[in-house]
């Protein structure tokens, strides 16, 4: 560590975070190795060691012997401000040098809430913020994670974003880097390179047109960059890199445990989830492979916890021979099994008792919406009947406290959807009271979680319009006003947050000014609550002349170009549109196991997918 | 079942690791070095360990205490050896003994503070520390209100040396630390920067050992 940091950690807060030297980090020796990789992640360290992202890359990128990657994190405001006063740049944990003469800077995009964030750690390494400032190939910035299906606002500060899943993707990166590197050739020779590796979209490679009432017009590509940037992805699970250890944090982070996934992509579709849509098709991992995967990294970490890491874990084909492999071991070693994402319809019996053998975990069920109607419409087909089922296993099973996840404001949405809300969560009490084996002498407690919908690309719910902060609060007012228990606690997103965030989401270029200003007027952190500033970007929007409800109140229709358009993550748009349709008429689709819906996603994987439907159409 | 005292250093940047967080960095290396542990027994089993005489945030610890209990055949020396294949770094188990005394037994730590050396900063240290007026505040929670509370220092110093070098100016100090009676090294340097009227920030504190009521070294 260098001497001026050590002065300064005895004053801030928690200063393990700032110090690196945890178990497992990668230390190599800085002359020998091609390239240097600063992994930041922007927001703070406890929330970044929780990433499995994060862990995956690191391993990646260290597993060359030609590069070294370390960990960067946002400072947060008491090193921030000592760090400026010091005139200490922004350092990566491991060497403690400034990553400003690093080769490469990726960061991670976990929410759109963080782009503010990217900005000020560019800036506190020492580095112009505009990518057209930085003139040097290196070190080259570059950006990754969901938010990169809609990367547009934030395109002007990041060279180039890598769409999909990194593990392949970031070696050609590297590759190509290091080439450019050592015959000298500059950062724009680089770019139109980089172009043409497939998942890499470089947006100063594409101009941008647009109509007179603000809508895109064109998406025109030049230098050679392909029309459309098609999303990478990984092909086989069983035999992808995957880390043998994981950097262990001394302090208390969110997730502190070992993960690995036991499967990518959702067979549901539940069309109001990004996250179903991006990472189609379903490729499963072997039970063999995550067994041993989870088995290497419980002795090389130490951890107590394995968390199975997937859209929606009952889904895994293979979820019984799992569990009894990895409980033959993890009992006796008083290791724990958590399984998150687990939905209400499917939840086996005798795994309720199994997985509670060593440390309970809570339980959490995701109806998302208050009546069938609307379950239908977002495609969450889970029925009341399942919801209750479930808590009576669940109560007879032990358990006292149940999590219900719900959100407000998706289309088609009445108050009689709100009163739903209210009335699903009585019925979760009144089952726990009719229930003759329910734990004695103890009360329940449901805890209603509440978010507010924002629609996100690449959903079929990306045309729809978002409810304006208005309508949200009278919403959550009517809510309260129906929830007439104790038993039912509810607890609320900020509604502000939500309405900026579906600002950014669906945002273009144009945003780009408005988050330099914003920025520079001290905005960042603006997922943490107590440091969002509403105000000041709504301010902000205002100087830049930006109506920023042109991105959230407005309906768009299917002929509009949307501003992520040119980028393919295999789901057919008009697989999207026909969703939309459904949606409106109240109509399910079925999950892909049960009937292939065609939405285009297995043409990036050969034609492959695991969701392993009979009648499959490529 | 037994009770195994194992004497650890803390040094370097681990320093600024908190007390709560060293707890669960030894936790999960017992278990990484697949020492046979005994687990509690209650509803949310976890292996035993029980830190002595917990260390401040940013000292270096030199021999520091902490018993483990384990189940099954082991040798001291064999959890010595496991531990340090596994500890990250700035951690090192020095020994692993039976305990004798119980913790209990500790009445003091000796901690050397090092400070940059500036004209006469020996013989002021050495002033004030003989001065008898020490004194400084520690702000505090008294169910869950704020409260100030002034401590006499000088009271609790029970033996000091002062040693100057080409760059630095050492103070060697007797704390009382234990059941009974405490003082943070923090409070020393801050009422010593009190009586002199200036901001005294330390290199390093290190605590060197724990020693029991007679100032012998505790075992």
């Amino acid at each position: 560590m260098k001497p001026e940091v050590e002065k300064i950690l005895p004053l801030v807060q928690k200063p393990g975070r700032y110090t690196g030297g945890e178990l497992n980090e990668v230390i190599k020796n800085k002359d020998e190795v091609a390239l240097r990789y600063a992994f930041c992640f922007p927001d703070t360290y406890e929330i970044g060691m929780s990433h499995l992202g994060i862990k995956i890359l690191y391993s990646v990128i260290n597993n060359r012997e030609d590069a070294w990657c370390e960990r960067v994190f946002a400072p947060e405001d008491d090193m921030e401000e000592q760090m400026r006063k010091n005139n200490i740049p922004l350092y990566a944990l491991e060497s403690g040098d400034y990553i400003k003469d690093f080769d490469a800077i990726g960061f991670t995009l976990m929410y759109e809430l963080c782009y503010s964030n990217v900005l000020n750690m560019i800036d506190l390494a020492g580095l112009p913020v505009l990518s057209k400032d930085r003139t040097e190939l290196t070190p080259i910035i570059m950006a990754g994670g969901a938010c990169a299906c809609n990367p547009e606002p934030i395109a002007d500060f990041v060279d180039f974003f890598q769409l999909g899943e990194g593990e392949e993707m970031m070696n050609d990166v590297l590759d190509l880097l290091k080439e450019c590197k050592e015959k000298g050739e500059s950062k724009a020779q680089f770019l139109e390179k980089a172009a043409h590796i497939q998942g890499i979209y470089v947006p100063s490679l594409y101009d941008i047109a647009y109509n007179e009432d603000g809508t895109v017009k064109s998406i025109t590509p030049k230098n050679g960059a392909p029309e459309k940037v098609k999303k990478r992805l990984v092909s086989d699970l069983d035999n992808v890199f995957y880390p043998k250890e994981f950097v262990v944090p001394f302090i208390d982070v969110v997730h502190d445990r070992v993960v690995t996934e036991i499967f990518r992509g959702c067979i549901r579709g539940c069309r109001f989830c990004q996250a179903c849509f991006l990472n189609r098709p379903i490729r499963e991992k072997s039970p063999e492979t995550i067994n041993n995967d989870c088995k290497i990294l419980c002795e090389t970490t130490g951890y107590d916890e394995i968390s199975l890491c997937s859209l929606s874990s009952s889904d895994y084909s293979q979820l019984p021979e799992l569990l009894s492999e990895l409980l033959s071991w993890t009992t006796d070693d008083k290791i724990n099994i958590a399984l998150p994402s687990l939905r209400v319809d499917n939840f086996p019996d005798e795994l309720v008792k199994k997985l509670n053998e060593v440390r309970r975990s809570g339980l959490t069920f995701a109806p998302e919406a208050g009546t069938q109607r609307l379950r239908d419409v977002i495609n969450k087909n889970v029925t009341e009947d399942e919801v209750i089922e479930t808590s009576k296993k669940a109560f007879s099973g032990g358990w006292t406290a149940v999590k219900l996840y719900f959100m407000i404001g998706l289309p088609t949405e009445n108050m009689t959807d709100i009163e739903g809300i209210a009335d699903l969560a009585q019925k979760v009490v009144d089952t726990f009271y009719r229930n003759p084996d329910k734990p004695k002498g103890k009360g329940v407690n449901v805890s209603v979680s509440v978010a507010s919908f924002v629609p996100k690309p690449f959903t079929p719910f990306q045309w729809e319009p978002q409810d304006a902060p208005d309508t949200l609060k009278e919403k959550q007012e009517h809510l309260k006003e129906t929830v007439k228990t104790k038993k039912v606690s509810l607890h609320f997103h900020d509604i502000r947050i939500s309405f900026f965030e579906g600002i950014l989401a669906r945002g273009d270029r144009r945003l780009g000014k408005v988050i330099l200003k914003a920025w520079q007027k001290g905005c960042k952190f603006d997922c943490w609550n107590d440091k969002f500033k509403f105000d000041t970007w709504m301010e902000t929007f205002e100087e830049c002349g930006i109506d920023p409800t042109f991105y959230t109140s407005r309906k768009r229709e299917f002929s509009e170009i949307l501003p992520w358009d040119h980028l393919d993550y295999g789901i057919r748009r008009e697989f999207l549109e026909n969703e939309n349709i459904k949606a409106h008429k109240g109509l399910t689709t079925a999950n892909c196991r049960e009937k292939c819906s065609a939405c285009g996603a297995a043409k990036l994987n050969g034609g492959k997918c695991d969701a392993m439907c009979q009648n499959m159409v490529h | 079942m037994r009770c195994v005292r194992i004497w650890f250093t803390k040094t370097g940047r681990v320093k600024y690791i908190s007390h709560l967080d060293i707890m669960r960095c030894m936790t999960r290396a017992v278990r990484r070095a697949d020492i046979p542990l005994w687990y509690t027994e209650g509803f949310n089993p976890h292996p035993y360990l029980n830190f002595l005489l917990p260390l401040s945030l940013g000292i270096e610890g030199m021999n520091e205490p902490l018993d483990i209990r384990i189940e099954g055949d082991i040798s001291n020396g064999e959890i010595k050896d496991k531990l340090n294949a596994v500890l990250p770094e700035g951690i090192t188990v020095a020994n692993v003994t039976d305990p004798y005394l119980k913790a209990s037994d500790i009445a003091f730590g000796e901690y050397e503070i090092v400070f940059e050396r500036d004209n006469a900063l020996a013989e002021d240290i050495d002033r004030a520390m003989k001065s008898g007026e020490l004194s400084c505040e520690k702000t505090g929670k008294v169910k869950g209100k704020k409260s100030v509370k002034t401590i006499n220092v000088s009271e609790c110093i029970e033996r000091y040396a002062v040693t100057e070098n080409d760059d630095t100016v050492v103070l060697n100090v007797i704390l009382p630390g234990g059941n009974e009676k405490n003082l943070n090294p923090a409070h020393l340097t801050a009422a010593i920067g009190n009586y002199l009227k200036k901001d005294l920030a330390p290199l390093n504190v290190k605590r060197l050992k724990l020693l029991d009521k007679n100032l012998l070294g505790f075992e």
